[in-house]
């Protein structure tokens, strides 16, 4: 086990470097001046100056890679000049809320929509399993964002009940319950956003797993055993259904940021997406090339995790 | 004599496909005593394997009952609840799968399926359980230590011993055996097959033995019905029905496996393809196939006609291919 | 009594397992060809109903010139409640938001053909040669493929619009080039079992080349999974579309539905039809792509419709 986690560890390795060389590629297909590009809109000429020296590019373009990817290794994104600090402090701050606005929408997605896709699957074929797959093509069809202007029109707008943007309110109290409750209510609709985008790939995937599963003889041999249908279904199906599942939530974590960058910015929550959105509307080059690679390891972290925790679930995979 | 343990009258299932109705049993009957053995053999879509299904009333979501009785030790199966159902099956009846590769669940240890299926119904102990597991494993030739593996862990021929293992957990009365033995190689075939024929001597078991390969049946089966098109055209004490068949597609399916004794023939399979289940043909269903097809054979249903020993087959010329006898299996080479 | 020896006849033992399946199998081999894919997809209302969206769509961004009532960048009074000068009012610039909608459609299919299309094209091209080759290529390539798919895509694609301009082709362009190695995936697959066939198998017997095989053979009979993937690629670019308009990336000289949103979403207070009416021509694409996609997928996957009444 442990020998197959390092090995996994291993492999982010040339998929970083990979996104690293996408990186400094695009920095040079940039029109004009890499060390402007590099240095963002706002930046005085001096600055650029210095980051022309910093990064070596007057030398040879091989060695202006080597000198890059030596400066991420050190944890040096850049430096942000309309923050006027380095890069990775910028994210590292704004990562909390990106993380509790995923877990606060990912968590109930995977619960209802597993449980949502399970209960159509049962019913298959049916009127309500027709439903339930009308109401998640559906949501498929909705754009987070315009969902998430819907929810403050309602909400927010006509009904008053939710503050439409931010995470915190000036007046609110700044520690104890009273704070987490403050946060509680600045979260509720960009979370449901969130949640009702990420709902139907959770309701569809087991759905569709589930009918598969309940066609395998396994499922035949438990009826001829005698087990009553919903043993038959909660412990011999459930459990086979929801191994893909598991697979596609951590599969689906790139996705799962794309959709927070778009809701970040219309609720104005104070995220690595709604840094992406600030990044591009300031031109800051050094920010959105971070939040790009912090994201992307992410994105492989959370791979390694899926990967490790499927094969604690299914005895045929194997570590070697 | 023995008493009857299973009664199956004019049983007719059918399945609803997008087209109408697959015809898969239609009017399916006989007898099967305790401890004694009955092969059922046809071609591939000839509803063998739906009969076997449909006599433990397991059907799949689109499949019917739509008449008949199935006689188990004096009860019904047919109109009887699902819940009484569940109390009879393994207990008194057991299934093996043909494809023990995908019948075992894949997240669960081989020996916990087991032990499930004991304790499920009869409430002992996991230590008993587990006991009497391990005896099965002992019985069908596996260690115990087996017991903790997982299903992807066997090979193939083990797979089907801890499945003949599972289906025996519960002491059954009836195991039926579908196409136990196909998906193995020939060697692990003939191991199970061997291990089968002992256990059902040994335990006194009562075996319904679906295969499309005659020659198995031939090892285990004191008697054989042969199937075609949803119904059985031949019924009969086995060595009778291999030597001296009655019915041509009985005749046609024993050319079609080669004998290690008889003179060496050429190996074919029977001409022409299994009817469709939707629109089955009218009169005798074999007409189509059939080289001694008359006028009649298409209009009229053939009766049982009685052979040796209780044994029956619903062909208008029976006696006709009986006196005939080895040049009606000529004529059957002949049209190929 | 002579004992035959065993002929274990396992394909057809198999087919028996699910005599059903294999009656429905053999009617649907049968029943091959274009015609009859046409029939089976004609039959399943969802999916009817779904092409009748795309034709709504599809109609307004052809004859957007004769049914828009304004042109989409004339000046009028902005913020315009919805009325009978502007049945759907107009945005904080003045610009009539149903003529605005209509235009937009175009631009909207444009990424969803245009992106898709080349993804198949490049996909379908780079899974098929990598995979019909064999050995070390395909692995190099394959490992690339599962790197590439692992990037987070609408990240990649707001830095080089961000950094490399936001021209309509080029933002096109760039959406095909980071789509396909999905296709290309799906394509491998097919490859893998198509090169062990018959037909496959005797066109190198008989000394055809690498190429012509793959484009000939190959390609032709494993393109169904990957056209079905392309309907859900086509959802996906105009919902990339819309968003990175949305974030304020789109093309200036082009209308389109997310920039409509952009525009509009400070006064979603005042004038909430600016904001809604958009959305809703995005659904309705979406709604109608989605419908299609699933549609294709049950035709050319019979497990999924098996058993459905």
């Amino acid at each position: 086990m442990r020998r197959y986690a390092l090995r996994r560890v291993v492999q982010i390795v040339p998929v970083m470097l990979f996104i690293a060389v996408v990186n400094f590629l695009l920095i040079h297909l940039a029109p004009g001046d890499p060390a402007a590009a590099l240095a963002g809109e706002d930046a005085p000429q001096e600055f650029i100056e210095a980051l022309r020296v910093d990064y070596g590019l007057d030398k040879p373009l091989l060695q202006q890679l080597g000198t890059y990817l030596g400066t991420l290794l050190q944890g040096d994104l850049g430096y942000s000049f309309s923050y006027r600090r380095p890069v990775i402090e910028v994210i590292v701050e704004r990562l909390p809320a990106t993380m509790l606005l995923v877990f606060a929408s990912q968590i109930p997605a995977i619960v209802f929509g597993t449980l949502l896709g399970a209960y159509s699957a049962r019913h298959y074929p049916s009127k309500i399993d027709n439903a339930v797959t009308a109401v998640s093509l559906s949501l498929y069809a909705v754009p987070i964002f315009w969902s998430g202007l819907l929810l403050i029109l309602v909400f927010a707008v006509w009904l008053r009940w939710l503050p439409a943007s931010g995470m915190y309110s000036l007046a609110a109290p700044s520690e104890g319950i009273g704070r987490l409750f403050d946060i509680a209510r600045h979260m509720a609709l960009p979370a449901t956003a969130l949640f009702l985008y990420s709902l139907p790939t959770y309701v569809r995937l087991t759905r569709a797993s589930v009918i598969e599963i309940m066609r395998e003889d396994f499922i035949t041999t438990a009826r001829a055993i005698g087990y009553s249908e919903s043993v038959v279904f909660f412990r011999h199906a459930l459990r086979n259904a929801l191994l893909p599942a598991v697979t596609v939530a951590g599969l689906s974590l790139s996705f799962v940021f794309a959709g927070a960058l778009l809701t970040e910015t219309v609720f104005g929550w104070p995220g690595m997406g709604r840094l992406m959105y600030e990044g591009v509307l300031k031109r800051d080059y050094p920010v959105l090339m971070g939040v790009f690679l912090v994201t992307s390891a992410l994105v492989l972290v959370v791979g390694i995790l899926t990967d490790l925790l499927y094969a604690t679930l299914d005895p045929r995979v194997s570590y070697e | 004599m023995k008493t009857t343990l299973l009664e199956v009258r004019d049983l007719v299932m059918h399945f609803r496909v997008g087209s109408g109705w697959v015809h898969a049993v239609d009017g399916v009957s006989f007898e099967l005593r305790r401890g004694e053995t009955m092969g059922v053999v046809g071609e591939s879509g000839s509803g063998k394997t739906s009969l076997g299904y449909a006599m433990l009333r397991l059907l799949p979501a689109n499949g019917r009952i739509l008449g008949g009785s199935i006689v188990f030790d004096g009860v019904d199966l047919v109109p009887l609840p699902e819940e009484d159902l569940r109390r009879l099956r393994w207990t008194r009846f057991a299934m093996i799968f043909q494809n023990a590769m995908s019948a075992l669940n894949p997240v669960f240890r081989v020996g916990d399926q087991i032990m499930d299926a004991i304790r499920h119904h009869t409430g002992v102990s996991r230590a008993v359980a587990r006991e009497r597991a391990g005896a099965l494993f002992e019985l069908v030739g596996l260690s115990r230590a087996r017991l903790r593996g997982y299903p992807h862990e066997f090979s193939g021929g083990m797979k089907q011993r801890a499945m003949i293992a599972l289906a025996l957990s519960c002491k059954p009365d009836l195991v039926v055996a579908d196409e136990p033995t196909t998906a193995l190689d020939v060697v692990a075939q003939g191991q199970v097959l061997r291990q089968i024929k002992d256990l059902q001597r040994d335990l006194d078991l009562a075996m319904i033995f679906v295969s499309h390969d005659i020659s198995v049946v031939a090892e285990i089966c004191r008697n054989v019905a042969v199937m075609y098109a949803g119904e059985f055209v031949e019924y009969g004490p086995t060595e009778h029905l291999l030597t001296d068949p009655r019915h041509p597609y009985t005749m046609a399916l024993l050319r079609s496996f080669p004998s290690v004794r008889g003179p060496l023939k050429t190996l074919l399979s029977v001409p022409g393809s299994p009817p469709d289940l939707v629109r089955p043909p009218s009169g005798c269903r074999f007409h189509p196939r059939c080289p001694f097809a008359q006028a009649i054979c298409s209009e009229v249903s053939p009766p049982a006609t009685p052979t040796f020993d209780g044994g029956w087959a619903r062909c208008h010329f029976t006696e006709e291919i009986r006196r005939q006898g080895s040049d009606a299996i000529e004529v059957l080479d002949k049209v190929r | 009594m002579s004992v035959p020896v065993f002929v274990a006849d396992e394909a057809a033992a198999r087919l028996d397992d699910e005599h059903v399946a294999a009656m429905e199998g053999l009617r649907r081999a049968r029943a091959v060809g274009v015609r009859a894919f046409v029939a089976r997809f004609l039959a399943q209302p969802f999916a009817v109903a779904g092409l009748l969206l795309l034709g709504i769509v599809a109609a307004a961004a052809v004859f957007a010139p004769l049914i828009a009532p304004y042109d989409p960048f004339a000046l009028n009074p902005p913020l315009q409640q919805p009325g009978p000068a502007h049945w759907l009012g107009t945005d904080p610039l003045g610009r009539d938001v149903l003529s605005q909608i209509i235009w937009g459609g175009r631009v909207s299919l444009a990424f969803a053909f245009g992106a898709a299309a080349l993804s198949l094209a490049v996909g379908v091209v780079m899974g098929a040669i990598p995979g019909y080759l064999g050995g070390v290529v395909d692995d190099v390539f394959s490992r690339f493929l599962d790197t590439f798919l692992v990037i987070p895509r609408l990240f990649l694609i707001i830095l080089i619009v961000a950094l490399l301009g936001s021209n309509l082709l080029f933002v096109i362009a760039v959406m095909g080039l980071t789509m396909w190695p999905q296709n290309a995936k799906i394509m491998r697959a097919q490859v893998l079992t198509i090169k062990k066939r018959g037909y496959v198998q005797a066109a190198i017997a008989a000394g055809v080349s690498p190429l012509p095989i793959i484009f000939r053979h190959v390609i032709p009979n494993g393109l169904a999974p990957v056209i079905a993937n392309s309907t859900l690629q086509m959802a996906y670019a105009v919902l990339t579309e819309a968003g990175l308009s949305f974030l304020g990336l789109g093309d200036p000289n082009q209308t389109s539905w997310g920039q409509i949103l952009n525009a509009g979403q400070s006064y979603v207070r005042s004038v909430p039809w600016i904001v809604i009416s958009p959305g809703l021509a995005i659904m309705t694409l979406l709604l109608g792509l989605h419908l299609v996609g699933d549609g294709v997928t049950r035709v050319l996957n019979p497990r999924l419709s098996l058993g459905r009444e």
